[in-house]
């Protein structure tokens, strides 16, 4: 294990961080918040520590295994040391739950142990929003999208981008990296001036449209999304979805190839999921609501904010019937698609997966017959289904185990299977005691520690934090 | 620039790595995913799967933005082919590859009909290296500048050497050498010695001389030259008879021995090369060898079309020290743990291939103040000899060198000026109209500029 190189990359992470932890240190000089200075020293701490890191001399050899574990050492690493200024500032006294809302906040899951978030300093508010921005897309992406490329790049990029196949838009890595970026800050920034012409106040703007760039879920007043404009919310629905798509159709997109863009498999079932589930709903709930445009709605609201993985609600939706409910458990598992900022299982996987079963009851019946799966009209490999699928069963196991240990809160079995539904999927929003009106104060510690685990092995996608975590990882006769 | 690579086969994947590291963008296709998938993971470039040949696929690799084109898969065809569609969508150079000596005749025709820019022949290439290989017997590889008057020798100093112990000072004073002892690669590290720098036991040294003084070099290390009149060849491949052509116009080579195991090769060679001694035999028994006198040999090369026997094969030969041993080795990833004190020198004819791709493509990169005429690369890619044209004058022109600020690990080897080699001291200037040859350690350089600290 090339542990130099590994912490090499790492400073390069904390370098990024600290310059990023600077702009909350501006927001707090132009609303005048004491709490900025925090911010200044943490950024300034970070630095140093980055530099330092960076100075390892390095030694060329960097696979597979050192790119996992770049990604999960590293984050596990900017979350710590990004729950400073939160913890020294006593804005969130208590480390483990300044530390669980950094990681909350840098794995774009948006669940938050603030009863009230507008107890927090602007200042505050703004940093939490901003790692999800920064975390939806990756830190490290960034960093290959602004350090000069070296052929060790493909690794790092595998290990933090989302989904079962990493496609690059471009030959290199960093000219990928940088494109990514470059479709992500733009859209972000239409997100940020729609809500703002839509009558969001210029600071929600940015905190929401961050949050919503990074489908995370963050939010900065009293009854988070309800406090906004219908008009703020319909934005909220579409951008939500705009996020939550391959950002490689952008990239289709921009050059011109725009059959070849909306011929995408993934992005039809996605659609298809929204509407089938979404009308679902409204059918389910119709007597709660007495205008049906209400009913369409909160239904279409609250079903692209889960299945987006980003968490916003605009309503307590616990007087749901409990098939609305299960619906909404089930799509936060389904989340969105690859090569996106959405959080979960990821509908290019569901697809290759229910084609691998389909053809496998033709197979039962049919024993020597060939059958094919095929996505986005190219033949899947052999090798990837079979990684689809054990990702499954690690996936599953993940949740099996997880929920056991928070079962031992005594909460009721809504509350705490969701919470790990919606933990684990970077969502940010479940059911009953941790729905819209809810927080994750309620949990114990060692939740909360197992909570952060759940969190970085979904933004992740489990591997890195295995091989992290697993012996043989580090032994020298890997 | 923009590359793509069909075939992704020893030269193809070389070639990738090679140039993806110089920060070019790289497209590779080839019809097996399992190289595809291989390349992808060592190196940073987009892989395509499909055959390069058919149009649609080279569409989708993008070629009409593309700088370059290489075919060179395993098949002389398809590569043609390959160049033919390219040329229909794009207006980027391509490169071929074409092994089958039976085509020797009309490449010329094939080059302007389709606009093909370069043809390599691995094989040809490989043998004349091993021509002039065989020339400086006594080191390891040897790279040619100014048409063969300024040459860069690897030589491994023996044990039982005079010059170890001695300083570079003492022993250019001591032997009257003029040349430059211009690097010396001690237990893996590379570096650029001094005056100085003292020679140990089991260094290589980098010596930088014109063609007769290398002798002197040879002489003061302690090997005896040695005209090759005798050679021992296993093999009959396609190396072994571009390298009858070429020892047929050597008046030097009086015996030439051909050891081939399979007779219909045998009497194909023997029709064709009237002069050569052709015996067929399988190599590997030790008593055929010695019988067909091994021991005696001036050069013995081992070019069977498996890497094992070869080695085998030299490391059997090379028991005899006066025996210049010259191996064949196809698979690169064995060429640096190969200890070339046992094996004499190795030839890969994929890397001979790859480099003169890479240096063709390196020479066209640039204009202006310089050209790239020859581009050697050793020691694993580490160092590069680069050969310059300098055109027009420029920061390192009519200056005295010790006053240019080099980079570190960079030295001016060699300034060929009128049919005239120079070795450079620092009084010495460089003039428009020089060659010039450059050697450097872990740089890459396209422009003689960059040389500037």
């Amino acid at each position: 294990m090339n542990i130099k190189k590994v912490l090499n990359y790492i400073g390069s992470m904390l370098i990024i961080e600290a310059i990023l932890m600077f702009l909350p240190f501006i927001v707090s000089i132009f609303y005048k918040e004491q709490s900025g200075k925090y911010y200044l020293i943490a950024s300034i701490i970070i630095l140093i520590f980055g530099l330092l890191l960076k100075r390892s001399k390095t030694d060329k050899r960097f696979f597979t295994a050192e790119g996992f574990i770049t990604a999960a050492l590293g984050w596990i690493i900017i979350s710590i040391l990004g729950s400073l200024p939160l913890y020294f500032s006593k804005e969130i006294p208590i480390f483990i739950d300044a530390l669980f809302e950094t990681v909350s906040g840098f794995t774009t899951t948006g669940a938050t142990i603030l009863d009230d978030s507008t107890l927090l300093s602007k200042t505050a508010n703004f940093w939490r929003c901003l790692t999800h921005f920064v975390g939806g897309m990756g830190v490290l992406v960034l960093m290959l999208a602004i350090v000069p490329s070296q052929s060790e790049d493909m690794h790092i990029m595998k290990a933090e981008s989302p989904g079962p196949q990493v496609g690059k838009l471009v030959p290199k890595v960093s000219d990928t990296a940088k494109n990514l970026y470059f479709i992500y800050i733009t859209l972000t920034a239409l997100t940020i001036l729609s809500y703002k012409l839509s009558g969001m106040p210029f600071y929600d703007s940015i905190c929401l449209g961050f949050s919503t760039a990074g489908t995370g879920g963050f939010t900065v007043t009293k009854n988070g999304c309800a406090d906004y404009s219908y008009l703020s919310q319909i934005l909220m629905i579409v951008f939500m979805f705009l996020f939550s798509i391959n950002f490689n159709i952008y990239f289709l997109i921009a050059l011109g190839k725009f059959k070849t863009a909306f011929k995408s498999e993934e992005l039809k079932i996605f659609i298809l999921i929204i509407v089938v589930v979404a009308s679902l709903i409204v059918i389910n709930t119709r007597d709660q609501y007495v205008s049906l445009f209400e009913n369409i709605h909160n239904a279409l609201f609250h079903t692209t904010s889960i299945i987006t993985t980003t968490g916003f609600a605009i309503k307590d939706y616990t007087a749901w019937p409990l098939f609305s409910k299960y619906l909404l458990l089930l799509i936060m598992v389904f989340g969105g698609c690859a090569g996106s900022t959405a959080g979960g299982f990821k509908i290019s996987r569901l697809i290759i997966i229910f084609k691998q079963a389909y053809n496998e009851i033709y197979l039962q019946l049919h024993p020597n017959s060939v059958r094919i799966v095929k996505f986005e009209d190219r033949i899947v490999p052999n090798e990837t289904i079979r990684t689809v699928l054990s990702y499954s069963v690690i996936y599953l196991m993940m949740i099996l185990g997880g929920t056991a240990i928070i079962s031992l809160e005594k909460f009721d079995l809504q509350t705490t299977l969701s919470s790990v539904l919606e933990i684990f999927n970077n969502v940010g929003l479940g059911i009953s005691k941790v729905g819209p009106l809810g927080n994750i104060t309620i949990f114990s510690n060692l939740s909360k520690i197992t909570f952060m685990i759940l969190m970085l092995a979904g933004r992740l996608e489990i591997f890195p934090i295995i091989m992290l975590l697993s012996r043989k990882t580090w032994s020298r006769e890997r | 620039m923009r590359i793509v690579i069909v075939g992704c086969g020893k030269v193809g994947s070389t070639i990738a790595r090679s140039l993806a590291n110089e920060n070019h963008n790289i497209i590779v296709i080839d019809k097996d995913q399992d190289k595809v998938n291989k390349i992808l993971s060592e190196v940073d470039c987009m892989g395509i799967v499909g055959n390069g040949a058919i149009q649609q696929v080279l569409l989708e690799a993008e070629v009409e933005k593309a700088d370059y084109l290489i075919a060179c898969t395993s098949s002389d065809e398809i590569n043609i082919l390959t160049c033919l569609m390219t040329r229909r969508n794009s207006s980027c150079k391509t490169v071929a590859r074409m092994r089958n000596p039976e085509y020797a005749n009309q490449i010329e025709y094939i080059m302007n009909e389709l606009d093909i820019s370069l043809t390599i022949n691995p094989d040809l290439a490989t043998a004349h290296e091993i021509a002039r290989n065989v020339r400086f017997s006594n080191s390891i590889y040897t790279e040619s500048f100014f048409k063969g008057r300024l040459n860069l020798h690897n030589v491994i100093i023996p044990d039982d050497s005079k010059i170890i112990g001695k300083k570079l000072s003492e022993i250019t004073k001591l032997y009257n050498l003029s040349g430059l002892i211009c690097m010396i690669e001690r237990e893996g590290d590379i570096f650029v010695p001094t005056g100085s720098s003292v020679v140990k036991k089991g260094d290589k040294v980098f010596i930088v001389a014109r063609s007769y003084d290398a002798f002197k070099y040879f002489d003061a290390i302690g090997y005896k030259y040695k005209p090759i009149k005798s050679y021992m060849i296993i093999g009959g491949s396609r190396i072994a008879r571009y390298l009858f052509d070429i020892l047929d116009k050597d008046n030097n080579a009086s015996v030439i021995k051909l050891i081939e195991k399979d007779h219909n090769k045998c009497v194909e060679i023997a029709d064709k090369n009237p002069k050569i001694s052709v015996v067929c035999a399988d190599a590997t028994d030790k008593q055929t060898l010695i019988r067909e006198g091994m021991n005696d040999t001036d050069a013995f090369i081992a070019l069977t079309g498996i890497d094992e026997e070869n080695i085998l094969l030299s490391l059997l030969a090379n028991t005899n020290k006066s025996t210049k041993v010259i191996t064949k080795v196809n698979h690169l990833n064995f060429i640096d743990s190969l200890n070339e004190i046992k094996l004499g020198s190795v030839v890969n004819p994929e890397k001979i291939a790859a480099d003169i791709i890479i240096q063709y493509i390196r020479a066209n990169m640039n204009a202006g103040d310089s050209n790239i005429e020859t581009l050697h690369r050793l020691c694993n890619d580490r160092v590069e000899a680069l050969g310059f044209k300098i055109k027009d004058n420029s920061a390192i022109t009519n200056k005295k060198i010790m006053d240019i600020k080099l980079k570190d690990n960079v030295l001016i080897a060699g300034i060929y000026r009128k049919n005239q080699v120079i070795i450079p001291n620092g009084q010495d200037e460089i003039l428009v109209g020089d060659s010039v040859v450059i050697i450097t350690k872990d740089n890459k350089f396209n422009d003689i500029l960059d040389i500037l600290a």
